[in-house]
């Protein structure tokens, strides 16, 4: 059964560090998402697992084997390229049967195991159209239906829904979470869409600028992000800037910018007169009594949530979530003044970015 | 099928599954992969560009008795200068000729433009000195059809310029035609509603992407006009280039000219290409404005005039001067009663089906080991396998051969070879393999390139072996462009004279051979009849090529 192991893998392309002494271990069976923004060598770790690119330094095991050098084709790992990669000069039949022929089987045989896994994609009256002749939803599933047909129980997914449109890629997701368990796959998924690692992912896998951010199941990355980079990528979050006024047990006071006091929650140690900064994700945000008062400044409607954008003196921005049950009982009108307050134990206290908090979250 | 037959094919399928699983199992070997990269290298090296430079390199020293003698010194320069002006004008000549026509082919949907576009490689089967020889029949000799030519123009200057224009044209309008085809039509279509007319659209969209192309034609028709010798002296009458004075000199026995003008004109026409791909690529036409006269010149009149012109041409100054000779002796051909003797075999018929068999061997096995070495050579530079700088290098130095005269080719490698002893026909399949060497890179880098690597890497991942991906998806994917790689090599070495006579006296090629009746009055028809069969065999021979691959490609994947 495959587990992936890799250990201290480090990657170079000239100038630029694509990975930094990765160490990763990814159990049998478990649905990984490897989440990050572009350029942080999400693509070329997932490439390494594949054997198409060879890592400058560290290993790379898949179940208990070193494959480093190990050749692409002898790994039992497929890899689905984000284009899907479709042989245009073949059938959709011969596409899925290309795997099988690889590996031995008579024409005969892979014809019959592409048809069968045809089926379970639910594409078997197109096994006879060629990939340019299938919408992009249908060319996704042959690609996912080429992959499967290996036998590989290894599945490494580059960015496999990025070329669906939104409804789409919800159905696909779905699809994609039941075939993975039914087959119990060992998956390795990579995406820049939060939503899909967050709704997929057994376990999530933050990455940036080469290096592994955290690591956890996506109710500990959401919930318990471990800098201000992870509550920024993951989740919707207000960032606040201030300096350490109070540390009283695990309660620590912030002093804002313009002079607002909040407070939080945190086992790090703080001292007195260090700079901080306070992350609350927006939907845990309070309207309508606190301390704080704030002028509504915008409103964006978005269905299920609507984002109101809040106004503090000297042009503190906070913005708020509220649900639609809320949004339709009370009156939010622009230029109306709020009470807002910012609950302790729901702020997460990080320690100032070397780089300040412009330098860590625009940066991406 | 009877029960025999069948299962000798299936032991056949048997013995050929074998084969290729064994090669699958190789080609999984990285050392395997790096030693081939390796031979194609030494390959490279030890028997294309170190022959064909240092066969002249060695006899360096010689060269100083040029330089000493001021009459040699001018007469070299002089023959280098015509050179270079006359593939100046035959490139620049050939790109404006064969835009139009390649446009035609690309862009209009006429029922006839099939016949258009495979009549456009008509000439390239026709040996380029048969062309020479037809150039002059046409433009300058009294014939029973004198009246289709201009026979009032004696052989010079006009005359190398119109063999040159002929037989480098089909070349470029195959290379602006396969890349505007490449070009969507959706760009033009974009600066059409956006208000452009078409003349403007052409002018600022589709010339400036197809830049690439045209670069391309023109080098190659530079190198081309610079480099051929055979045909050009035939029609070259007081008229002297580079080639004309290296192969006078050549038969005067004299070897320091032929150093020092081979020398020139490699280092120039190096200078003059590198300086064509740099600026060339720098060069940036203004965008300004659309003028008014665009409009006009996209009338639909205008266009009809211009497409007409094209054609004409193309009919005139190329399609016909490649079958002339072959018109004009058929009267004689049909009295004599040549045509049935061909097939006898008897007197001078064997020597000609002996050369024609010379030639197909060698051209087979010339393209046969062009391909083994220069795909590995292609994927090294597409692929970047040995790094960026080695891809640059070898990218640039594969073209190198394609400028040298191939009268000078011929005996820099017979000098370098020559001391060895090695039989007439290796060194003629050595020539051949320089010459073509170039070519057939250029095409593997093209096909390579045009196929995206995350198909390759899909391939990989499914667990397809190197050698299994290359055969069921790169090549039946590149199948065209590979195909006519092959055929441009095929017919190259079959149409080459230049370097083969330099090399050999004895062993003679169809080519060769229809120069030396060319040149002997008396044998001027059995010429004309031995061209005809060429062509048809040629014909023949491309359909079949065809066929096989079409079948095999299928067959393999």
């Amino acid at each position: 059964m495959p587990k992936v192991v890799l250990e201290r893998v480090s990657k170079r392309f000239g100038r630029i560090t694509a990975l930094d002494e990765i160490d990763l271990t990814l159990d049998d069976g478990e649905y990984s998402c490897i989440l990050g923004p572009t350029g942080s060598g999400k693509t070329t770790l997932l490439k390494i697992i594949a054997g198409l690119v060879e890592p400058d330094s560290g290993d790379v095991y898949i179940d208990g084997k070193r494959v480093t050098g190990t050749p692409a084709e002898k790994r039992n790992a497929v890899y689905m390229h984000q284009n899907y990669a479709l042989f245009p000069h073949l059938t959709v039949s011969q596409n899925i049967s290309f795997g099988l022929t690889a590996r031995g089987f008579e024409e005969e045989a892979a014809r019959r195991k592409a048809s069968e896994v045809l089926e379970i994609v639910k594409l078997g009256e197109w096994a006879n159209a060629y990939p340019r002749e299938l919408s992009g939803g249908m060319q996704q599933r042959v690609a996912l239906a080429r992959c499967l047909a290996t036998g590989a129980r290894l599945l490494l997914l580059d960015e496999p829904l990025g070329a669906l449109d939104a409804r789409l890629r919800l159905e696909v997701r779905g699809e994609l979470s039941r075939i993975a368990e039914e087959l119990n796959l060992t998956v390795i998924h990579v995406t820049h869409d939060q939503s899909e690692a967050l709704s997929l992912a057994d376990r999530l896998i933050l990455m940036r600028n080469g290096r592994i951010v955290q690591t956890g199941s996506p109710e500990e990355v959401y919930f318990k992000p471990n800098s201000v980079f992870s509550a920024y990528f993951v989740g919707e979050s207000v960032f606040l800037e201030g300096i350490v006024r109070r540390v009283d047990g695990r309660v620590v006071t912030l002093e804002l910018r313009n002079g607002t006091i909040i407070e939080a929650l945190s086992g790090d140690g703080f001292n007195r007169g260090e700079l901080a900064v306070a992350a609350v994700r927006c939907e845990d945000i309070k309207v309508g009594g606190g301390p704080l008062t704030a002028r509504l400044k915008e409103i964006n409607f978005l269905g299920s949530f609507s984002k109101l954008v809040f106004e503090l003196p000297e042009g503190l921005k906070i913005t708020a979530n509220i649900p639609l049950s809320r949004f339709i009982e009370e009156e939010f009108r622009i230029g109306a003044s709020f009470q807002l307050s910012i609950p302790r134990e729901r702020t997460r206290l990080f320690k100032q970015p070397p780089m300040g908090l412009a330098g860590e979250i625009e940066a991406v | 099928m009877p029960a025999v037959e069948a299962e000798k094919t299936s032991r056949f399928r048997g013995i050929g599954r074998r084969v290729i699983s064994r090669l699958d199992k190789l080609s999984e070997e990285k050392t395997v992969a790096y030693s081939l990269y390796l031979a194609s290298i030494v390959f490279f090296l030890g028997i294309i560009l170190l022959p064909s430079l240092l066969g002249i390199l060695l006899k360096l020293d010689t060269a100083m008795n040029v330089v000493t003698n001021p009459e040699l010194l001018n007469r070299s320069f002089s023959a280098v200068f015509s050179s270079i002006i006359m593939a100046g004008i035959v490139s620049a000549l050939d790109v404006a000729a064969g835009l139009p026509l390649a446009w035609i082919i690309a862009r209009k949907k006429y029922r006839w433009l099939n016949i258009v576009d495979s009549l456009v490689d008509f000439p390239l089967i026709v040996p380029t000195v048969i062309l020479g020889y037809s150039t002059l029949l046409l433009w300058c000799e009294e014939t029973p059809f004198s009246i289709i030519g201009f026979t009032g123009v004696s052989p010079g200057f006009i005359t190398v310029l119109l063999l040159h224009f002929a037989f480098s044209y089909p070349v470029v309008v195959r290379i602006l035609a396969g890349k505007l085809m490449d070009i969507e039509a959706t760009y033009e279509a974009a600066a059409r509603t956006l208000g452009a007319c078409p003349f403007t659209t052409a002018r600022t969209i589709t010339i400036p992407m197809l830049k690439s192309g045209i670069i391309a034609s023109l080098i190659l028709s530079f190198a081309r006009s610079l480099s051929e010798t055979g045909a050009t002296i035939m029609v070259a009458g007081s008229f002297e280039n580079g080639p004309v004075f290296i192969k006078k000199s050549i038969d005067a026995g004299l070897v320091p000219p032929m150093v020092f003008v081979s020398l020139v004109l490699i280092v120039l026409s190096i200078l003059i290409l590198a300086g064509l791909r740099l600026f060339g690529f720098k060069f940036r036409m203004p965008f300004r404005k659309a003028y008014r006269i665009e409009a006009a010149l996209s009338r639909e009149g205008v266009t009809r005039v211009r497409d007409l012109s094209a054609i004409i041409i193309f009919l005139f100054l190329v399609l016909l001067p490649a079958c002339f000779m072959v018109l004009a002796r058929m009267p004689l051909m049909l009295s004599y009663g040549l045509l049935g003797e061909i097939f006898t075999l008897r007197g001078a018929w064997s020597t000609y089906w002996i050369s024609v068999l010379n030639s197909y061997v060698i051209a087979l096995l010339t393209t046969l080991i062009n391909v083994v070495f220069s795909l590995p050579t292609a994927v090294i530079i597409t692929r970047r396998k040995l790094g960026g700088l080695v891809s640059r290098l070898l990218e640039a130095l594969s073209t190198t051969s394609i400028i040298m005269p191939s009268v000078a080719l011929g005996v820099s490698l017979s000098l370098f070879w020559g001391a060895s002893g090695i039989s007439d026909f290796i060194l003629v399949l050595l020539a051949h393999l320089c010459i073509t060497y170039p070519y057939m890179v250029a095409t593997m880098v093209s096909v390579l390139e045009d196929i995206p690597v995350e198909l390759e890497e899909a391939g990989r991942t499914l667990g397809g072996t190197p050698f299994k991906v290359f055969r069921s998806i790169v090549l039946p994917i590149a199948k065209y462009s590979f195909l006519s790689g092959v055929i441009l090599t095929f017919t190259r070495s079959v149409n080459e004279t230049g370097a083969t006579l330099a090399v050999s006296k004895t062993f003679k090629t169809v080519s060769v051979l229809l120069v030396e009746w060319v040149k002997s009055p008396d044998m001027r028809v059995e010429a004309g009849a031995g061209t005809l069969v060429l062509m048809f065999l040629s014909i023949i021979l491309l359909v079949i090529f065809r066929y096989i691959y079409t079948k095999g490609g299928g067959g393999l994947a």
